[in-house]
């Protein structure tokens, strides 16, 4: 049975984000995003994004034994598609982090020049994309402007876990102090 | 046809307007308001917020009308805003022109016209309840030096660039709690006095504040935590250092009909909730007198008067409205009464005023020539770290807490004093995160400076990353005490033909930090290192000589060399290492500003008619039924955000127009 492009989108989505699939493409979901982001990706690539899927389907296909990790890592061109032996197309990787960044910010970033719109350009998707954007859910908040919780919660850290935020398990909840991860130069 | 006659004509619904409609009307007094913004229905909020959501530029006034790419010249109310100071309005020669009649922003983008030397950076909205749509709820009292500056820390210097205000802190205690009393201002009185009292914040006897205060955010405690009670700060020796919770227009508890602050961290550019005061409410409380009448969308283009020593016999006016692609305008008209108030802030009411022509050569208010001088801002310092730990910044309103107790001391016979605001929004503020490091993090790129090695994850990795970094970022918020100089100045030129879209002159902006101001700048770079050292935080302050405007290089017009180079030769070894010093430099190159949004100064109050515009009730020297309110009459700016004390201002002004009306309600 073929995959339809919602559930690889769908798929593809969670693997990059690291969310858990259940919490950003619901079952039951009064919000719609990722019919909204699979439009949206669809229509500002020039048929980029259906290629991406594509090759998304087809790696799971040819080898199940590929981990996330590693599906991860052929995307977004940091390691070759093992059935080429070469990189996947750039463009196919420009839009799987312009779909990332949707998630995250609930902007489009036009990820290469396509008639009518430049690399670079960006508008906000829509309210509810920039509301449930997941930068908020992995800082343990809400996004500015529409807070869910009441009086006073800020003079304590959040009640819910990192693990709740995201419905993965395996990210480090409590983050541990290390100075040298801070990543600038010195 | 002119309208009936009126007791008061007020120009301006923002926050002095309202106070003083509100107070008259009560005593009976019957008010127009003349605002040339749009009226703001209540529904007008939700209007906002999808603007807010829907715009990719979230600055303070990303919701209002109108929209941020306007063209100054077609609007009939356009008004400076963050957008039009972005890089990419400079011309790439600015610096060759200024003087010869160039902008540092592109005329056609920028509503203020900015001759230089330096920019002038904070901005404000044209519409009813004004800029209190995106302020941020501050409410500090002044300290009793703030005052009188002159007469403290510079009687034996010529050159001492501070003057005395014509009033005294205990002048004003009174009406500063009514104030608190009106916004509804959240604080503990007696951990303000506790803080505080030692540099001179004052309170009438067994005062109590309207509401419980803000919880302190856990940023806020972590640096409490690590700071307070210390006093072997360098540059403030001796000085007790203590993180003290700020008093904020904000409800902690439901107040009239307004609800309690949910920590929504947006009060600027909106609350969504208007759980923090705004104009409006205020301005609701005066039309239900049934005294006052409010005309939005009409802009007042000149106050009449005969001459210096004459009264003021009217205002002309015009309304206007959006028809098709332009502005359309009526007639003009006369408003008359026997008290007039200009309410316009410290840009647009100079620019009224010098539009006001007498006939003679001579503009009114202005025998002083003082009429547009000493603009004022508080040029703001900002500086970013990450703490080793969690602090859960992006929460809780955008600001609970600030290092308040090093606003006064000796050292203000030499260099500016400062507040420092403790920030509850992370980044965003400094790089406009989350924006700018998730696309660091997904892209490979560094615009945060925090991704030197240019990862691109993805999946848990980026989770990790995002929650680690978001989570340590905090910034703190010099606000910087600007001198009054008489060439910091807004001034309308009618020969160059830039006008809006009523056909009316725009503001002719000349700015410039003075060396004491600078000096701040240093004294706040020095202090933040401390404050790093003590919590173990890395400083990642970017204080840039040069920008980018698309492929060309250009001299960053916000940035201005190290006035003190010495102060930081001078300082021991462990406040020079890189991890503590914005740019990495032990002895800083220069520092970048940022404007507060507070607009201040340009008709200051005085003692002397020659030397100042009005008198310490803000009437005109020149014209007794003309009173020009707000924090204009301001002489010095001091280190407090200026809106409560000009709200206190309007209530003493208030009953100055009462005794002028023989009112006795």
């Amino acid at each position: 049975m073929s995959i339809s492009d919602q559930d690889a989108f769908n798929a593809l989505s969670a693997l990059l984000t690291g969310f858990n699939i259940g919490l950003i493409a619901p079952r039951v979901d009064p919000i719609g995003l990722p019919p909204l982001f699979l439009t949206t990706a669809t229509d500002y690539s020039d048929g980029e994004c259906a290629n991406l899927l594509a090759t998304f389907v087809a790696l799971k296909a040819i080898d199940p034994a590929l981990t996330d990790d590693d599906l991860g890592g052929i995307i977004m061109g940091l390691s070759p598609d093992p059935t080429t032996g070469v990189l996947i197309a750039a463009n196919q990787t420009l839009v799987a982090q312009a779909i990332m960044k949707m998630w995250y910010l609930g902007s489009w970033y036009q990820p290469f020049e396509i008639t009518g719109f430049k690399a670079g350009a960006q508008t906000v998707v829509s309210d509810q994309a920039y509301i449930k954007g997941l930068a908020w859910q992995s800082m343990q908040s809400h996004a500015m402007g529409n807070s869910t919780l009441t009086f006073g919660y800020w003079d304590k850290p959040p009640v819910a876990s990192l693990q709740d935020f995201t419905g993965n398990s395996d990210v480090a909840d409590g983050a541990s102090p290390n100075p040298t991860e801070w990543g600038a130069t010195t | 046809m002119s309208d009936p006659e009126y007791d008061i004509v007020i120009v301006g619904a923002g926050v002095a307007g309202p106070i003083i409609a509100k107070e008259l009307s009560k005593a009976g007094a019957k008010i127009l308001i003349i605002e040339g913004g749009p009226e703001t229905a209540p529904t007008n909020r939700e209007e906002y917020m999808s603007n807010f959501f829907l715009n990719t530029v979230k600055t303070p006034e990303s919701p209002y009308p109108p929209g941020l790419g306007a063209d100054p010249a077609i609007e009939a109310t356009p008004r400076a805003t963050i957008a039009q100071t972005f890089t990419q309005n400079i011309p790439v020669d600015w610096k060759d022109h200024l003087g010869t009649g160039g902008y540092i922003y592109d005329p056609n983008i920028s509503y203020l016209l900015q001759e230089g030397p330096q920019p002038f950076l904070s901005s404000y909205e044209r519409v009813t309840g004004g800029t209190t749509w995106h302020w941020l709820g501050t409410s500090l009292r002044f300290l009793e030096h703030d005052f009188k500056m002159k007469s403290t820390y510079g009687a034996d210097n010529p050159d001492y660039p501070l003057p005395d205000w014509p009033i005294a802190v205990d002048d004003l205690l009174e009406a500063y709690g009514r104030a608190e009393h009106e916004i509804g201002v959240a604080a503990d009185v007696t951990v303000q006095i506790a803080d505080l009292s030692d540099i001179g914040l004052k309170f009438s006897p067994g005062y109590t504040y309207p509401m419980q205060e803000i919880p302190p955010s856990v940023v806020d405690n972590t640096i409490a935590n690590a700071v307070n009670n210390t006093s072997d700060f360098v540059l403030f020796e001796g000085q007790n250092v203590v993180v003290t919770s700020t008093p904020a227009g904000r409800n902690s508890q439901p107040n009239g009909s307004r609800r309690t602050c949910a920590g929504n961290t947006n009060c600027i550019p909106i609350c969504p909730i208007q759980a923090k005061w705004d104009g409006t409410v205020t301005l609701s409380g005066a039309q239900a007198t049934g005294n006052v009448t409010l005309k939005s969308q009409c802009v007042v283009t000149k106050v009449i008067s005969a001459g210096y020593g004459q009264p003021v016999t009217g205002v002309e006016y015009v309304h206007w409205e959006n028809k098709n692609s332009g502005v359309s305008k009526s007639e003009t008209m006369t408003a008359t009464a026997k008290i007039y108030v200009i309410a316009a802030h410290a840009i647009e009411t100079p620019k009224l005023m010098l539009m006001s022509d007498m006939g003679n050569g001579k503009t009114v208010a202005n025998s002083s020539d003082q009429m547009g001088r000493n603009l004022m801002d508080h040029p703001l310092y900002l500086s970013w770290s990450l703490m080793p730990e969690q602090i859960f910044g992006f929460r809780g309103p955008l600001t609970t807490s600030g290092i308040e107790s090093l606003r006064d001391g000796p050292f203000r016979s030499d260099r500016a004093a400062w507040r420092c605001e403790i920030g509850n929004e992370g980044w965003n503020f400094a790089i406009g995160d989350p924006w700018t490091s998730v696309n660091d993090f997904i892209d490979g790129s560094n615009a945060s400076d925090t991704n030197a090695g240019g990862a691109k994850l993805f999946g848990t990795a980026l989770i990790d990353k995002l929650s680690s970094h978001f989570t340590r970022q905090w910034r703190m918020g010099f606000l910087v005490e600007q001198t009054p100089e008489a060439n910091s100045r807004v001034t309308i030129n009618r020969d160059n033909g830039i006008v809006d879209g009523l056909g009316l002159p725009r503001p002719v902006i000349n700015y410039e930090l003075s060396e004491y101001t600078r000096l701040g700048f240093a004294s706040a770079e020095v202090f933040s290192r401390q404050v790093y050292q003590m919590l173990g935080a890395k400083n990642f302050t970017k204080n840039e000589p040069t920008v980018k405007v698309g492929d060309i290089e250009i001299d960053n017009p916000v940035w201005f060399e190290n006035p003190d180079k010495a102060v930081f030769d001078a300082l021991p070894d462990a406040l020079k290492i890189p991890d503590l010093c914005a740019n990495g430099q032990a002895v800083p190159d220069g520092f970048t500003y940022f404007g507060a949004g507070h607009l201040v100064g340009t008709f200051r109050m005085g003692a002397d008619p020659r030397t100042s515009v009005v008198d310490s009730y803000s009437r005109s020297w020149d014209h007794t039924n003309l009173f020009l309110v707000g924090d204009g009459v301001f002489p010095t700016i001091t280190t407090a955000n200026p809106t409560l004390t000009l709200a206190a201002l309007a209530m003493r002004t208030s009953d100055a127009i009462k005794e002028q009306l023989g009112i006795t309600a």
